[in-house]
């Protein structure tokens, strides 16, 4: 028989007072699984646990305090392993205000846990699982390009995932940023060099994930490379093949207002500054190849599949923004001069469309500008329900862009409540727009209309004053939400994380674990688990970085302790599988399998499996049966 | 003759036993005849283990799992809640009060909530008096 050690621990005197050490003492002894009672002053004291001499094969029961206290001080004590902790102190002694009560429930205490003890496994301190300590970025925007390169700084290799030709994300598309309008490319281009010339950085752009298998520490990723028809070892960038190239198409970066090639770089500051083939619109005409000094271009490339091997990974996609045709009452792509702030930030930009002058469609100088907030946020429509957190900032940094161009224009901002909560927002955007005479009117417009001289008119009620009123502009700008697509879906579906109600990436816990996934290993940073704006999305970069290198410093992984299937008992009927909240029970075959990165060890599947065939360390219902006799019995 | 006290059992999971440790830390007193048995979240328990221990002498069975949160999509203590409120009217087709099975929201700071529901839930398994489970089904028809 497995018999145990019971150390009941007087706590100094304090417990001497309140339960009778004695008659426990006595009363356990006529259990038979009870080999040896040691009644100690203090199991967390050095000295104390010294005297006891204790063997690292004892089956160890500590009767003391609070386990979530005497539990890290006693490992740090002695090689003992104590399988069953009972909390004397705060269950018994603490809270009985008779000390024939308080012993007595010990008794009961113990009787359960020594009872259970003899079916329980000491604890295993394993040394852990092997950790490849290279990193995997999904997505080279500021929060991604920020996050991989301080894990390349302190020496770790990082693979950089871009879906597009060049990394930089939306803020290589804007022309300033706020409060401080310094321009956007100015502050990310250097990063975005420094990321393409770091050694332990490599950028893979084109590129997409496209499965994920193994745990935190060990993660195989499939990337798909898409074709771009042009070898980027040879291109060197010269621009010849454009020059020749015959088809135009619009560029995605310029969102579609700036025609290029169909061979094409998309920005000037573009990393890598490679040509790439818009497959769509390009002939096959062969001009190009014919003037490339380099060969580099191949119109046969083909898809190419890269497995990975990483340690941890950090999903920094970004995310969508909200698609204004949805809201047909805005007339936006039927109204000429009814343009996205996306598309406004192109346009006031020196290098954009019309070289940073804001002009109608027609050609004519935009005089009178209306901004709309909220387009696609706090709403209960086809947006989000949630702030978009960046655009009432954003506005007024366009706002005051629009005045710093020409200072006779005139500016209406639509808002409902404004929200300017930044450091220097207060100061910099909202009081600079009001010496600036920018007009604030709270409203959700209801509609636009176009007059007959085409110049636009904006049907609003004025929710201060309640009166309805209708304003002509020459040109107005949707603030657009975010607004996650079925992209996002996709690739969380891959990653195994879980989305939340509006279809951002859900964090482990919101508070404690922020930048956490319900995926052990996988992170996040920036605008793919919510609206919000560079600041924020580069330190999150910074501080999802500083996690994977602490993961990569911390020796060995070191799973919870998780369920396992026995492949002989399950039957395959799949019941357990939507009991599980974390989605870690797949199917395997005909029977299921635990997934070990994504359980998390609640053990809620255990008790819905009708075959027992699902275990948990030492969480068996059989253990909880001897446990509750042991308790109850007389 | 010693008066009869119900014994309770209480499945705490990891969360609210804490809450359960702080009542003692904190002074709080409750009736000796509620026994603790810690588990890693409340839906590990297996209605079929609540049974269990209303046949082996418990008059009445209380889980204590964090409250669902609204917003948060994973919350096991759901399923916890889905479980018990079927398993309590299983009970009661065979004759078991309903109030015999129970669930508590306890957080892992809420010992004087803890404390004070255990006490008015001990106080009214004693109006119930003692359940011998065992002796009543061998008395069902
Ligand atoms: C019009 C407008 C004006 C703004 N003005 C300001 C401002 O002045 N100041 C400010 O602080 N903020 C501003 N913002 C907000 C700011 O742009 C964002 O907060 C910030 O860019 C978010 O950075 P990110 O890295 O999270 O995402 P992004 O910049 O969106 O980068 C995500 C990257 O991931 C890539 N990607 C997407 N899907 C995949 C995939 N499946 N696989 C691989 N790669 C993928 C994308 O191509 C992109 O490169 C503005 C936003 C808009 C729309
Ligand atoms: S409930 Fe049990 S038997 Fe059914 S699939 Fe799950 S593990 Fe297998
Ligand atoms: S223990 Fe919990 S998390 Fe793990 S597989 Fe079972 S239900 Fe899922």
């Amino acid at each position: 028989m497995r018999r145990v050690t019971v150390l009941l621990c007087t706590c100094g005197s304090t417990l001497l007072e309140k339960i009778d050490f004695n008659k426990v003492s006595k009363e356990l002894y006529k259990n038979p699984l009870v080999k040896k009672i040691e009644i100690v002053d203090g199991l967390c004291k050095a000295n104390t646990v010294k005297s006891l001499s204790l063997d690292a094969n004892e089956r160890i029961i500590a009767a003391a305090c609070s386990s979530r206290l005497l539990e890290a001080v006693l490992k740090n004590l002695s090689n003992a392993k104590v399988i069953e902790f009972v909390n004397i102190r705060e269950q018994c002694a603490w809270v009985c205000d008779d000390k024939e009560d308080a012993s007595s429930k010990t008794i009961r205490l113990l009787n359960g846990s020594i009872n259970r003890a003899v079916r329980s496994n000491p604890p295993q301190y394993s040394d852990g699982l092997k950790i490849v300590r290279e990193a995997m970025v999904i997505g080279g925007g500021i929060a991604g390009v920020r996050c991989a390169l301080d894990i390349a700084n302190a020496g770790y290799r990082v693979y950089l995932i871009e879906k597009e030709p060049s990394i930089g994300g939306i803020m290589a598309q804007l022309d300033k940023t706020f409060p401080t309008l310094d321009c956007s490319i100015c502050i990310e281009g250097p990063l975005l060099s420094e990321a393409g010339r770091n050694k332990n950085i490599t950028i893979i752009p084109n590129s997409e994930v496209v499965g994920v298998k193994g745990r935190v520490g060990d993660f195989r990723v499939l990337v798909k490379v898409n074709p771009t028809y042009v070898d980027p070892e040879k291109c060197n960038g010269c621009g010849e093949c454009a020059n020749v190239c015959p088809v135009y198409q619009p560029n995605k970066y310029d969102v579609d207002l700036k025609p290029v090639k169909a061979i094409y770089c998309p920005f000037a500051q573009a990393v890598p500054l490679k040509y790439v083939i818009n497959k769509e619109y390009c002939i096959e005409c062969g001009l190009c190849m014919s003037v490339c000094t380099r060969a580099a271009i191949n119109l046969e490339d083909k898809p190419k599949m890269l497995e990975l091997n990483v340690g941890a990974i950090v999903v920094a996609v970004g995310s969508d923004l909200f698609d204004p045709r949805l809201k047909p009452e805005y007339h936006y792509g039927e109204y000429d001069n009814v343009i996205t702030n996306m598309e406004f930030e192109r346009i006031i930009c020196a290098s954009g469309p019309t070289g940073g002058v804001l002009l109608r469609k027609d050609g004519k100088p935009a005089k009178r500008v209306a901004f709309i907030q909220c387009v696609g946020s706090r709403e209960s429509g086809p947006g989000i329900g949630e702030c978009s957190y960046y655009c009432c900032a954003a506005s007024m940094k366009e706002a005051r862009l629009i005045l710093e161009h020409d200072k006779d224009a005139k500016v209406f901002i639509f808002y409902n409540e404004l929200r300017a909560f930044g450091k220097g927002w207060e100061d910099l955007l909202y009081r600079r727009c009001l010496e600036d005479g920018i007009v604030f009117i709270r409203s959700r417009p209801s509609e636009i209309k176009r007059s007959p001289n085409g110049n636009l008119i904006v049907v609003y009620e004025d929710t201060l004053t309640g009166k309805r009123s209708e304003l002509e502009v020459d040109m107005v700008v949707l603030a657009l939400g975010f607004k996650p697509s079925e992209n996002l879906a996709k690739l969380a579906a891959t990653l195994g994380v879980s989305v939340d109600d509006q279809g951002f990436i859900e964090e482990a816990h919101s508070k404690a674990k922020p930048l956490e996934t319900r995926v052990r290993g996988i992170y996040v940073a920036g605008t793919c688990h919510g609206p919000r704006d560079i600041v924020e999305s580069a330190v999150e970069g910074s501080a999802a970085a500083a996690l994977v290198i602490s993961l990569f410093r911390s020796g060995n992984v070191k799973l919870p302790e998780t369920a396992v299937v026995l492949e002989s008992k399950c039957t395959g009927c799949g019941r357990c599988m939507p009991v599980c909240q974390y989605d870690a029970i797949v199917r395997d075959g005909e029977k299921v399998r635990v997934l070990e990165s994504l359980c998390n060890g609640c053990g809620a599947c255990i008790s819905s499996c009708p075959q027992e065939a699902i275990v948990l360390g030492d969480w068996g219902i059989e253990q909880l049966a001897l446990q509750i006799s042991g308790m109850l019995g007389d | 003759m010693v008066a009869w006290k119900p014994k309770i059992i209480a499945f705490t999971c990891w969360c609210s036993s804490s809450g359960v440790d702080q009542a003692g830390f904190e002074g709080f007193k409750y009736p000796a005849n509620v026994l603790t048995v810690r588990v890693p979240c409340s839906a590990i328990v297996n209605p079929s283990i609540v049974v269990k221990a209303l046949e082996e002498g418990a008059d009445a069975v209380l889980l204590t799992a964090c409250k669902p949160v609204e917003l948060r999509k994973i919350a096991p203590s759901r399923i916890t809640e889905a479980r018990v409120s079927l398993l309590r009217r299983l009970l009661k087709t065979v004759g078991v009060e309903e109030e015999r099975v129970r669930i508590l929201w306890i957080s892992s700071n809420e010992g004087g909530v803890f404390a004070n529901e255990v006490s008015r839930i001990v106080e009214e398994t004693e109006r119930l008096g003692p359940l011998n489970l065992r002796g009543r089904m061998l008395e069902q028809p």
